[in-house]
């Protein structure tokens, strides 16, 4: 029961913000707007999937920001060789390849995903710009845009596509040996550990998906403005943890469903979308951003340190 | 609960695993209020509201958890908190000098300007035996305090507290060891389930009478006269069966090089529950780890249905039909925001996925069906795990390992902190799981449980096998084996 009423509450924090807004300025309602809200949400929330991901599993990727600027110039460049379909399919595979360094780094090496993971955003931003000699990539083949900018009808392209990474990412949290052993590593690693499931492997694979997820809102985005810029969204691994904290996903790791870091990303996109339509200006919107994810991250915490029970005293492990 | 120690005298305090005696000591050293009770020092009613305050009044503890800050030097260490100060600056001469002085006693004294972190484990016992000697306290209190001494260290420990009794500090000697007792100790203060049982001279009491307090008159150990008589208390046919895991002189070392068990050679067969236990410290937990992989062997072979068994991980062990139930239920056995559910299959995985997909609905079969065999309350397999009281927690451990089908199921502390039913559920499943051919290896410090549960047992002591129990298992044989008052082997 309390679960439900929980599950639910991103849900009415969307409408609040919708009720709010429209009182103030009827014009937030439009169709057209709405449609706005869903378009500028929907590579955050492929970003926040991605980080699902990882946070289940009582880890965080923070290389996002930088990594989709470099899947951008890579995913540019190739489309520019070989065509649309081969850039995308490089940028998805550059996000990949970043999240198996970061997996065999946490998985294998143990070094803390912070760590990791903050080192692969300087990489990434390094040579995101070292590659394109520090200038963005202009330029790509006229059907690099559907992506990012396409319409099927009156359904943005980008809608549709984070429906289906959507639809993967829960079928691999929920249905799948692998999201299933994220869950129980991020609940109680040891414990999975003395039942047979092999972490280092697991916390790589989680990584790697999550990676080519990166990979694909890069995409995403390169698309959408249509060129390859070494700077593009360098926020977006940050605001990406906001949607999971949001969506009410304890950053403890142990528990989640992907519909809550869906309903955290659309809550920051409808928000942002507010303040677009209330005339705040984008520094403004930015300093909004910022205060929501530290928010949301500080409650998250009061939150799964209050349901979880305080530590108990570990006996000394060879005490007997 | 009453205590008089006299000055120059040895008190030995002598207790079962959890008798009260670490608490009896937390509270004498100020580490803990008493509820009830004063405690008089020279005839004077005194609190001591901290372990500062106690030390102040010139009460001084060694304990087992040793408190030796590991990146200082050993002189340093054996000052801290009263460094020798010339103006404002440690004298780093004197405390060397004085640290020097204080270290003579030891037949190899380490030296002063070395880091605690380089010592074994024996010589920061000594030193931190020093350290409280060199306080010049008139209350001492060591507890256990030969648990990592070799005889040679023993000898001179026990001449300096002779020495040390002759300067009219009053000891308080806290050991397993009976024969250390009657070496060393005046009188004897024998504590049950937190109850004082007894109080004499060591030299008005046997061993066997010792004993008989420390477990209960009617668990009283009989000793060699027994009779021999074969008096299985369960119908299992298949104990005489081969043995299904063999430990041939295994020997682990921690990580200074000293044993933290040594020579340890059983046979575990099918359809019998094998205890293993022994005081704190005895080793016998890290046996029950290094059987799945959680401790290397530095010596010694293992065998697993005749086939050679090294596992070098938990997966491995798993892999080889050998399950592992830690003492360390929060932190090693349930996952506690997974379901049940999620709990039960987590080491079968494979088995309940299809093509890559997990099949839910029969997953959930599958842990309900576990679960109710178990006797998990309530048996709801989606609740998680960690709302469950912690009986029915390892009852969940219990079910996974179950459906796993383990052939050989080690467990430590199986029951620790369970309610007396709880215990008695666990305990009843752990015979059913015997009697349906699994082979069960039970550490537990509670000699209660192992006479309880085990078919025979093995009792440990200083990181050694000290004897075995057949047939009929008693707490009081335990007990005795454990306290070298016993020959090596006890048949009923």
């Amino acid at each position: 029961m309390r679960r439900r009423e929980a599950s639910l509450a991103p849900w009415l924090v969307i409408l609040l913000i919708a009720v709010v807004t429209a009182a103030i300025e009827p014009r937030f309602l439009q169709p057209g707007n709405l449609v706005n809200v869903l378009r500028h949400s929907a590579v955050l929330a492929v970003a926040a999937f991605a980080q699902t991901l990882v946070v289940v599993a009582g880890e965080i990727d923070l290389a996002a920001g930088s990594l989709v600027a470099l899947v951008s110039m890579v995913s540019v460049l190739a489309a520019k060789a070989s065509g649309t379909l081969a850039g995308y399919a490089a940028g998805v595979l550059t996000g990949a390849a970043a999240g198996a360094v970061n997996g065999l780094l946490v998985g294998r090496f143990q070094v803390s995903s912070f760590i990791a993971t903050v080192a692969m955003m300087s990489y990434a931003y390094g040579l995101a710009a070292y590659i394109g000699g520090g200038v963005p990539v202009e330029f790509p083949p006229d059907t690099f845009g559907w992506l990012g900018a396409g319409y099927l009808g009156p359904v943005p392209v980008p809608v549709v596509a984070a429906l289906g990474a959507f639809a993967f990412a829960y079928v691999l949290l929920h249905r799948a040996a692998l999201g299933r052993k994220l869950l129980l590593i991020g609940g109680n690693r040891r414990a999975a550990q003395l039942s047979g499931v092999d972490v280092a492997r697991s916390v790589f694979w989680g990584f790697v998906v999550a990676g080519a997820l990166v990979g694909f809102a890069g995409v995403m985005l390169a698309s959408k403005v249509h060129s390859g810029q070494p700077n593009l969204y360098p926020t977006l691994a940050f605001e990406a943890v906001g949607a999971v904290a949001i969506g009410g996903i304890p950053l403890t790791g142990g528990s989640g469903r992907l519909v809550q870091s869906l309903a955290g990303a659309l809550i920051m996109g409808t928000l942002e979308n507010a303040l677009t339509v209330l005339n705040f200006t984008s520094q403004v919107q930015q300093m909004v951003m910022g205060a929501v994810i530290v928010f949301a991250v500080a409650a998250n915490v009061a939150l799964s340190r209050g349901l979880r029970r305080p530590a108990e005293a570990r006996p000394g492990a060879l005490g007997t | 609960m009453d205590l008089a120690c006299v000055e120059g005298s040895v008190h030995a305090l002598l207790g079962k695993n959890g008798a009260g005696k670490s608490t009896l000591i937390k509270i004498l050293t100020g580490a803990e209020q008493p509820d009830a009770g004063e405690i008089r020092l020279n005839g004077v009613p005194v609190r001591l509201r901290s372990t500062r305050e106690a030390r102040e009044r010139g009460i001084a503890a060694v304990y087992q958890e040793l408190s030796l800050v590991p990146e200082l030097t050993v002189a340093e260490n054996l000052f801290l908190g009263a460094l020798p100060r010339k103006a404002a600056a440690v004298d780093w001469s004197a405390l060397v000098r004085r640290a020097r002085h204080a270290l003579a006693w030891l037949p190899e004294p380490p030296d002063p300007h070395a880091r605690v972190a380089e010592l074994t484990v024996a010589a920061r016992q000594l030193v931190e035996i020093t350290r409280a000697v060199a306080m010049h306290s008139r209350v001492l209190i060591l507890d256990e305090p030969t648990a990592a001494l070799g005889p040679h260290e023993v000898e001179r420990l026990f001449a300096v507290i002779r020495s040390l009794r002759a300067r009219g500090v009053a000891v308080v000697y806290i050991s397993h060891r009976l024969d250390e007792v009657e070496a060393i100790a005046d009188r004897v203060t024998v504590l049950r389930d937190g109850v004082r049982v007894y109080a004499g001279d060591v030299s008005e009491v046997s061993r066997e009478a010792l004993v008989a307090h420390m477990v209960g008159r009617d668990e009283a150990p009989e000793g060699r006269g027994r009779r021999a008589t074969a008096s299985r208390t369960h119908p299992a046919g298949q104990a005489d069966a081969p043995p299904l895991l063999l430990a041939r002189g295994i020997t682990s070392l921690d990580a200074s090089g000293r044993p933290l068990f040594r020579d340890v050679s059983f046979a575990l067969a099918p359809g019998e529950i094998l205890g293993l236990t022994g005081p704190v410290g005895s080793g016998a937990s890290a046996v029950a780890r290094a059987l799945f992989g959680l401790v290397p062997l530095s010596a010694g072979a293992m065998e697993l249905a005749g086939q050679p068994f090294a596992p070098r991980s938990p997966r491995e062990a798993l892999q080889r039909g050998v399950a592992f139930v830690s003492d360390d239920r929060a932190g090693e056995g349930v996952v506690p925001e997974a379901p049940v559910a999620h709990n039960v299959s987590v080491a079968v995985l494979p088995r309940v996925t299809v093509r890559g997909f997990l099949d839910l609905r029969a997953e959930r079969a599958l842990a309900a069906r576990r679960i109710e065999q178990a006797g998990v309350t309530p048996a709801d397999p989606d609740q998680p795990a960690g709302t469950l009281s912690g009986g029915n927690q390892q009852k969940v451990v219990l079910a996974r390992w179950m459906e796993h089908g383990a052939r050989v199921l080690v467990l430590c502390e199986p029951t620790r902190g369970m309610d007396v039913a709880a215990k008695e559920d666990v305990h009843r499943l752990l015979r059913r799981l015997r009697d349906e051919g699994a082979a069960i290896l039970v550490v537990s410090s509670e000699y209660e449980e192992i006479a309880d549960l085990a078919d025979r047992a093995l009792v440990m002591s200083a990181g050694e096998v000290a004897g075995e129990v057949r047939g009929r298992v008693t707490a009081g044989d335990l007990l005795a084996l454990a306290s070298r008052a016993l020959p090596e082997e006890v048949r009923a």
